[in-house]
């Protein structure tokens, strides 16, 4: 008997040992077996009010009410979440899978498909976006067509039905991006720093599939996804998702016959179990056909320039977020950089101070939703710090403008030298040992 | 965390929908009998106990206080279902085979299989409990998470730590040494 034996191995005597295929709920039996609890439940008067729950489009939303502006804001900073969803947010403590024998009981060559990913060019694929708003009873969908291409860059159509209502041009030389949106005939600038925008512009997902392969993950066998049987892989990692959400988790399907993704899922909630937020990226067309006009930004005549956001992602920015976050909450700092966990906060801010579109309540100012902005894209530069193990820390739960000589945020430029964000926001660069001095380690 | 789609169908259960509750019956049967089996050490009254959970569950519907945590409340209805009847009779062991040395020492694949199992009849209640819910019926995290009213990354090192349990117990009794 071989003595040493690894995970894998125990997994799969666990399931050998334990699994007992399919078990089905027999309804009608149970019926039969218990017809009093079943006509109770039928013929219940039991009537809780009616606590209706109203599916939003947050299309609707943006154009209508209170939150208008912060949702345009998201619209710019999604895009850009779609792409770094996974390619930021993994660390290298797990070894990435070798080839397909440390898959238990699927065929998929792994090795195979970051090989394949690298031979695309040009891709189309569906991104679907699910939030779930507990505390108003409300889900928000956002419905997005990724255009890939290494030549050209990245297109990005969300849409409202059959109706394009926000367009987004990220080009493939540059790091300017325009986005622009019909429902208004407005468009908005900006730029994206150099810290992310490689990120930005991965063209093909074989970074996004190496860099899963390094998460530890679990084996989820196979399922049929529109047709093809899938082989899939359920990502577990703290790391995942980490600027997006809390307890983020995600799976990756693959068709075992082409080698390449079918399906890709990530979801994850709020700290406080208000959110939850789901991401569906499929309906991939590989090697499709795009061209130079594809990817050309289309501004008709008529349309204004809404606001230009600055750059996005970078060090100064996010200084600059966190002041203009700490002015839109008279003084506090975002809990964590997570962008759900910053959009509740400012929710609950807002709302209090009268921000929406309800009677005598006033919109948010283009400056105000710059600073939105800025501090969704410093949860990226954030989350880059995280993926690069640069002994990255934040502690905007306890600590606050006032805090002069607090850290607010630290990391680490070289083996021995820090970068400290204090709390009044001055930098300083400092050894470990002063480090730890200020952190009172 | 229960998805959108699972709070409405809890909503419309409470108000009184059978296909509704049925169609949750159906979503965590499995779970419940993984429960059951992990508590009862037999399929057929883990069976049992998962069906009785869910006509207790159907008479107290009204006392369900938050429809998100629906899957949890079924759990420990079907855990206090489950208890129940082990106090009405002696437990059986998960497996009934011999001791775990003797069983290795025969070497061949189904009885090193009969060793996991003994190995995992050796874990405390709500490790045996994870275990099972995990390979029992192939649930997913999510679901589990739903079941147990826990994290996701809470689930990943209870599992880690039950399979570490798992382990050492097949090192110490059986000579097959896991390096997890």
């Amino acid at each position: 008997m071989n003595k040493h034996k690894d995970e894998k191995w125990l997994d799969e005597q666990l399931f050998r040992a334990i699994n007992v295929g399919d078990l089905q709920f027999d309804a009608e039996k149970w019926k039969e077996k218990y017809p009093q609890e079943y006509e109770m439940l039928s013929s219940s008067a039991r009537r809780r009010s009616d606590a209706s729950v109203s599916r939003q489009n947050i299309w609707r939303t943006i154009m209508t009410n209170r939150i208008i502006n912060i949702a345009a804001a998201a619209v710019i900073i999604i895009a850009l979440c779609v792409t770094l969803i996974v390619t930021l947010t993994t660390d290298n403590v797990t070894p990435p899978l070798q080839n397909d024998s440390t898959i238990v009981m699927t065929h998929v060559a792994w090795g195979k498909v970051i090989e394949n990913l690298q031979q695309i060019e040009t891709l189309k694929h569906k991104v679907f976006i699910t939030i779930d708003i507990f505390e108003k009873n409300r889900t928000e969908d956002l419905d997005f067509t990724i255009h890939r291409s290494a030549e050209f860059g990245i297109r990005r159509d969300a849409y409202q039905g059959d109706e394009i209502i926000s367009v987004l041009y990220i080009p493939a030389q540059g790091n300017e991006f325009v986005e622009v949106l019909p429902p208004r005939k407005q468009y908005v600038t900006g730029t994206i720093s150099e810290a992310i925008l490689e990120q930005v512009k991965q063209v093909d997902l074989q970074l996004m599939v190496t860099e899963l392969m390094k998460m530890e993950y679990i084996e989820l066998g196979s399922k049929t996804i529109d047709g093809v049987v899938a082989e899939g892989i359920e990502f577990i990692d703290p790391k995942f998702g980490v600027y997006l959400f809390d307890n983020g988790t995600g799976e990756l399907w693959v068709d075992p016959l082409s080698n390449l993704p079918v399906l890709l899922i990530a979801e994850g909630d709020t700290n406080d179990g208000t959110r939850h937020l789901k991401l569906v990226v499929d309906q991939f067309e590989w090697s499709t056909e795009l061209t130079a006009a594809d990817f050309e930004a289309d501004i008709p005549n008529d349309y204004s320039l809404w606001m230009d956001v600055g750059e996005m992602g970078a060090e100064e920015s996010a200084i600059e977020a966190l002041q203009g976050f700490a002015e839109l909450t008279n003084g506090v700092y975002p809990v964590k950089l997570s962008i759900a966990e910053i959009n509740v906060q400012l929710t609950h801010v807002l709302e209090a101070k009268g921000i929406g579109s309800g009677q005598g309540m006033r919109e948010l100012t283009q400056d105000e939703i710059r600073k939105i902005v800025l501090i969704q894209s410093t949860c990226i530069f954030y989350a880059k710090l995280v993926s690069e193990e640069n002994d990255v820390a934040y502690y905007g739960d306890s600590v606050t403008p006032a805090d002069v000589n607090k850290v607010l945020m630290r990391w680490q430029l070289k083996s021995s030298l820090y970068r400290v964000v204090f709390g009044d926001l001055h930098t300083e660069d400092v050894n470990a040992k002063r480090l730890a001095e200020l952190e009172g380690r | 965390m229960a998805d959108y789609s699972e709070i409405l169908l809890v909503e419309a259960a409470v108000n009184g929908d059978a296909d509704s509750f049925t169609e949750l019956c159906r979503r965590y049967y499995p779970a419940l009998v993984a429960i059951g089996h992990a508590i009862l050490g037999d399929r057929h009254l883990a069976e049992d106990a998962a069906q009785e959970a869910l006509a207790k569950a159907c008479r107290k519907l009204d006392q369900l206080k938050n429809n998100h945590q629906f899957a949890h409340w079924l759990a420990v209805i079907c855990r206090n279902v489950a208890r129940d009847m082990v106090r009405k009779r002696e437990k059986a062991p998960l497996y009934p085979v011999e001791d775990l040395s003797l069983v290795v020492a025969r070497s061949g694949p189904a009885d090193l299989t009969d060793a996991v199992r003994l190995a995992v009849d050796k874990l405390p209640e709500p490790a045996k409990e994870l275990i099972f819910l995990r390979y029992y019926d192939g649930l997913t995290y999510d679901k589990i998470s739903s079941v147990l009213g826990i994290s996701k990354q809470a689930i990943n090192g209870r599992l880690r730590r039950a399979k570490q349990s798992i382990a050492q117990t097949l090192q110490r009794e059986a000579a097959v040494e896991v390096r997890l």
